[in-house]
C-alpha cells in the first residue's frame, strides 16, 4: 500500500530544519510496511490536495507567511474538505495561523474561528505541553510574535513556557486529524510519542485493519527524556 | 562637572573590574544609569567605524584595528569586551580624558546586531560595515529578517554603508541608496552552480519575495543572485576578491593585490576583504593594508592547532545555533585528503542563557562529512542523542560513528581509537571541555 506525503512550501516555510519531520515520518511509515512517496511543492506549483494522505507545513518569517497565505488561498475549499474528511495534516510554527479567520485583521483561510494579532515583541521559549491525545508531554521551542484568541479546539495545555496568548493556558489546534502548534522545528524527531501517534493515524486512514508495529528509536527516546528533564529542572513545572 | 565625575567613576570601575577579572559591561551600565545621554557629551573622533552582522564581526574588527594601528593611527576599540551598548560605553569612557575628549584617530566598534540601533542613538558612525545576516541564535534573535529590520533602525542617510554584495539580505540595505561601498567575491574555482545545502535562504528575494536566480553560489545562499521582479541584485563589488585559492591560501583583491592567508578559509577571505575595504576608505595606502594582512594570524583564536599523542589536531570553533558557522567548519574538514577523525560536541547549547533547543542541528549540512578521508566521527556531549539522530539521516556509514555522552570517554576514543589528524568542531560554550581533557 502507498502513502503520499505532501511537504507544502518546503523551501519558504522552513526556518528550523522542519524537513526533519518529513524525513522521520517517511522512515517510520516505511517501517510499517508502506511504500512512501514524498512530494515537495511550493509557491505557484500545481497540485491536488486530495491526492495526499498527509500534508505538512512548517514555520516561516512573517513576510514569508503573508506571501504563502495568498498562494494557499487557491486551495481553501480543498483544504477545508481534506480536514473535514479527517485526513491528517500537521502545521507547525506560524503556518497554522493561516487556517484561522484572520491575521492582524487580514483575511486568512477561515477554516477555524481563531484570530491572530501581532505582538510588539518577539517571544521565544522552550516549552513543555500536555495533550489529552498523548500520554507523555511534548517538548520543544516556540518563537513567535503573535497572540491567538477565540480558539475553540486547543491541542495542548501549557505546562512550561508560553501558550497561544498571555491570558489562557492553551496552545495549538486539534480538529479531527488537523494538528497545529507553534512548536517549531523537527517536533516529531524530538517527540517520539507524537510521531507514533501521527504514524498510526496516517496509516489507519489508508488501511482500516492497520496494526502498528512498535516504533522505538533509542536515540530519539533518550533525546526526548533529556530535554524533558532539563526543562523540568528549570523549576517552573 | 557631572560628566567628569561619571567618566572618572567609569574609569575607576573599569580598573577595579580589570583587577578582579570581571567583564566590561558594568562600568558602562552604571554610567548610563547616572546619565543616559553621557555618550552624547563625549567628543569622539570623526572616523567611527561600526562593524555588525551575524558572523565575522570579531575577526573583521580585529583586522581593521591591526591595519590602522600598524599604519600609525591611534585606535579606540571594544575588542576586549561586550559588544552591546553598555560595553561600548565602557570602552568610550575609558578611552576619553576627563574633559570628555577621546584622543584617538579612529574608533572601531564591534556591535551586536540587536543593539546597534541603541548604540548608534548616542553618536553618528561614519562607516557601518555589515558582514552578513543569516540564521543565528534563533532562540534569541527570532529570525534573520527580524534582525534585518532591527539593524535598519540604526541606519540613517548619512552613514556610509559597507556591505557584502554576495549576501542578498544584508546587501538590501543598499537597495536604491547612495553612499554605499560593496565588497564581494567574484566567481572562482570554489563557486558552484547549485546550492547543495540543507536549506536555501536565497531562493526568494528578501525584498519582494519573488523567486531569485543565481549565477553561482559560494556557500549557502551567498553568491551572485538577481531578482527580475524588483531588480534587487548582486552589485559589482568596489572591493572584489578576484581570486581565491584555498590550496595555496592565496587571495587576490581587485586584480592587483595578492595576500597569503594564514587561515585558508572562505570566511577568513571575506573578513580580510571587509577590513581591506573600510581601511582603504579611511585612507590607508592599499599596499600597506596588504602588508599587514599577509600571513596575519587572527588573535581571537577561533582556530587552534595542537597535538594529541603526537598527532595533529585542529579545533574549529563554530557557533551552536548557527548552521552556516558549522557548515564553514565542515567545509574546511571536507577538503582534507588524508585520513582524519572528526569530533563534534554539543554539551551546552549556550553559555549565556538556557535552552534545550536543538532544531538547528537539522539546518547543518553534516552530509559534508561523507567523504572517504573522514574515517571516524566521534559525537559527544549531553545532546549526543540528538546528534546521532541527525546523523542517521546523513547517509554516512554508521560504522564510522561513535557516540558518547561522557566527555572522558570521548577523549579516550579520540586518543586511543582514532586515526589521522583530529578535527574538533564545537562551540565556545563547549570547546574548553575538550581542551581541558587534553
Amino acid at each position: 500500500m502507498q502513502i503520499k506525503i505532501l511537504h507544502l512550501y518546503y523551501d519558504i516555510m522552513n526556518l528550523y530544519g522542519e524537513y526533519g519531520n518529513v524525513k522521520i515520518l517517511e522512515t517510520a511509515i516505511k517501517e510499517q510496511g508502506f511504500q512512501v512517496i514524498v512530494e515537495k511543492k511550493s509557491l505557484g506549483d500545481e497540485l491536488s490536495i486530495n491526492d495526499y494522505d498527509f500534508i505538512y507545513l512548517g514555520c516561516g518569517t512573517e513576510r514569508n507567511q503573508s506571501v504563502v497565505l495568498e498562494d494557499l488561498k487557491r486551495y481553501q475549499p480543498d483544504l477545508k474538505k481534506y480536514i473535514e474528511e479527517s485526513k491528517v495534516m500537521l502545521a507547525t510554527g506560524n503556518s497554522y495561523e493561516m487556517f484561522g479567520k484572520s491575521i492582524e485583521g487580514k483575511e486568512a483561510l477561515g477554516i477555524f474561528d481563531f484570530e491572530v494579532s501581532r505582538t510588539k515583541d518577539r517571544v521565544t521559549s522552550d516549552v513543555i505541553y500536555k495533550s489529552k491525545y498523548l500520554e507523555k508531554e511534548v517538548v520543544g521551542f516556540v518563537n513567535k510574535m503573535s497572540n491567538i484568541v477565540h480558539n475553540l479546539n486547543p491541542l495542548f495545555e501549557v505546562e512550561f513556557g508560553i501558550g497561544e496568548n498571555e491570558k489562557n493556558n492553551q496552545e495549538g489546534v486539534k480538529y479531527k486529524s488537523f494538528y497545529g502548534t507553534y512548536v517549531s522545528g523537527p517536533i516529531l524527531v524530538r517527540n517520539p510519542e507524537f510521531l507514533r501517534h501521527l504514524v498510526k493515524e496516517i496509516c489507519c486512514t489508508k488501511d482500516t485493519a492497520f496494526q502498528m508495529k512498535e516504533i522505538y528509536h533509542e536515540n530519539e527516546e533518550k533525546g526526548y527524556e533529556l530535554v524533558l528533564k532539563e526543562l523540568k529542572g528549570r523549576g517552573s513545572v | 562637572m557631572k560628566r567628569t565625575l561619571i567618566i572618572l567613576l567609569a574609569k575607576i570601575l573599569y580598573f577595579i573590574g580589570k583587577l578582579m577579572g570581571k567583564g566590561s559591561s558594568m562600568p558602562g551600565q552604571i554610567a548610563l544609569k547616572l546619565d543616559k545621554n553621557i555618550l552624547k557629551k563625549i567628543k569622539l573622533p570623526e572616523d567611527i567605524i561600526v562593524v555588525t552582522g551575524s558572523n565575522g564581526k570579531t575577526s573583521t574588527t580585529e583586522l581593521i584595528c591591526s591595519i590602522l594601528e600598524k599604519n600609525g593611527y591611534t585606535v579606540g576599540c571594544n575588542r576586549e569586551g561586550s559588544n552591546q551598548t553598555e560595553g561600548v560605553t565602557t570602552m568610550i569612557l575609558n578611552s576619553c580624558n576627563l574633559k570628555g575628549v577621546v584622543q584617538k584617530d579612529v574608533m572601531v566598534i564591534e556591535s551586536d546586531e540587536r543593539y546597534t540601533r541603541h548604540t548608534l542613538k548616542n553618536f553618528n558612525a561614519k562607516y557601518l560595515v555589515v558582514t552578513n545576516l543569516y540564521r543565528d541564535q534563533m532562540t534569541r534573535n527570532g529570525h534573520p529578517e527580524l534582525i534585518y529590520d532591527i539593524v535598519k533602525e540604526a541606519i540613517d542617510d548619512n552613514v556610509h554603508l559597507i556591505l557584502n554584495t554576495d549576501d542578498p539580505l544584508s546587501s538590501l540595505y543598499g537597495y536604491k541608496r547612495e553612499n554605499v561601498t560593496y565588497f564581494g567575491m567574484n566567481e572562482n574555482g570554489l563557486s558552484t552552480k547549485e546550492n547543495d545545502g540543507v536549506y536555501n535562504d536565497g531562493k526568494y528575494c528578501p525584498n519582494c519575495k519573488h523567486p531569485m536566480t543565481y549565477d553561482y553560489y559560494h556557500y549557502a545562499h551567498i553568491g551572485s543572485y538577481h531578482c527580475e521582479h524588483c531588480e534587487h541584485e548582486r552589485k559589482n563589488p568596489d572591493f572584489a576578491l578576484t581570486n581565491v585559492d584555498l590550496d595555496t591560501g592565496e587571495i587576490e583583491i581587485n586584480n592587483k593585490y595578492k595576500i597569503q592567508m594564514n587561515l585558508r578559509s572562505i570566511y577568513n577571505a571575506y573578513n580580510m576583504l571587509a577590513a581591506f575595504a573600510v581601511t582603504s576608505l579611511v585612507g590607508v595606502k592599499e599596499e600597506e593594508i596588504v602588508r599587514v594582512l599577509t600571513d596575519y594570524v587572527i588573535k581571537n583564536d577561533r582556530v587552534q592547532n595542537f597535538e594529541i599523542n603526537g598527532r595533529e589536531a585542529m579545533l574549529l570553533t563554530s557557533k551552536h545555533e548557527n548552521s552556516i558557522s558549522y557548515d564553514q567548519s565542515l567545509m574546511y574538514v571536507a577538503r582534507e585528503k588524508e585520513d582524519c577523525t572528526v569530533v563534534i560536541i554539543v554539551d551546552a547549547v549556550s553559555r549565556k542563557y538556557f535552552t534545550s533547543e536543538t532544531s538547528w542541528l537539522w539546518d547543518i549540512d553534516f552530509e559534508l562529512l561523507n567523504t572517504p578521508a573522514v574515517k571516524k566521527i566521534v559525537l559527544a556531549g549531553k545532546y549526543v542523542h540528538d546528534l546521532v539522530t541527525r546523523f542517521d539521516y546523513t547517509g554516512i556509514d554508521k560504522n564510522k560513528i561513535v557516540a558518547t555522552e561522557d566527555l572522558d570517554d570521548m577523549m579516550r576514543e579520540v586518543k586511543e581509537k582514532s586515526v589521522g589528524k583530529v578535527y574538533i568542531v564545537t562551540c565556545f560554550s563547549d570547546r574548553m571541555k575538550f581542551i581541558d581533557r587534553l
